[in-house]
């Protein structure tokens, strides 16, 4: 699968950066908590 | 492990998901533009690194475009090793020889993280518009290769 038909699926989900790292700090912080 | 280089590159989790989640225009997609647009520039991982990232666009869009974007930055990416609990990005650099890492977490940029860091290796750690407006190809390529820059030499979007 190329880059572009990634982007293109993606476009459906568009989000921002805050939600990115909020998503991202929630994960670690659960890995964090199982191990 | 490796010998470091300018020209391999770490993208901690929130850069790689940003890459595909936040738009053409946004400041990773820029800078992970860079890296795949020129093949002597190698983007290095882990696979907790990229299970990281792969968590966080199934949770904010689906499974299988998760799954669909690992299979293909697997197939651009150098994946390394490293203890599972390491932090994903230092971890990846320290293990993979990478002197930058784009990250958007603050703490990873501090003074006294890289400081710290510093002790034990030469990494430079940017946020991505940072790495987007300052990444300059035609006097990084003499450093790691031989010859005048070429110019890009990869379609980003194969």
């Amino acid at each position: 699968m190329t880059w572009a038909t990634l982007f293109e699926r993606a476009a459906d989900h568009q989000t921002t950066v805050d939600a990115v790292c909020a998503s991202l700090d929630e994960h670690r912080a659960e890995d964090d908590g199982d191990a | 492990m490796r010998d470091p280089s300018p020209a391999r590159v770490v993208a901690d989790a929130d850069v790689l998901a940003a890459d595909l989640l936040c738009g053409p225009d946004s400041d990773a997609r820029a800078a992970i533009d860079h890296i795949r647009r020129h093949s002597w520039v190698t983007l290095v991982a882990s696979d907790h690194l990229l299970a990281d990232a792969t968590a966080v666009i199934a949770d904010l869009a689906d499974d299988a475009l998760a799954a669909d974007w690992r299979a293909r930055v697997e197939a651009d990416c150098e994946v390394v090793d490293h203890p599972a609990g390491d932090h994903p990005a230092l971890a990846s650099a320290y293990r993979g020889g990478a002197q930058q890492l784009l990250s958007y977490d603050t703490e990873l940029r501090s003074a006294r993280t890289s400081a710290s860091l510093n002790r034990h290796m030469a990494l430079s750690i940017r946020p991505p518009d940072a790495f987007a407006r300052l990444f300059d190809p035609e006097s990084l390529y003499p450093v790691v290769e031989d010859g005048e820059y070429p110019g890009p030499d990869r379609d980003p979007r194969a």
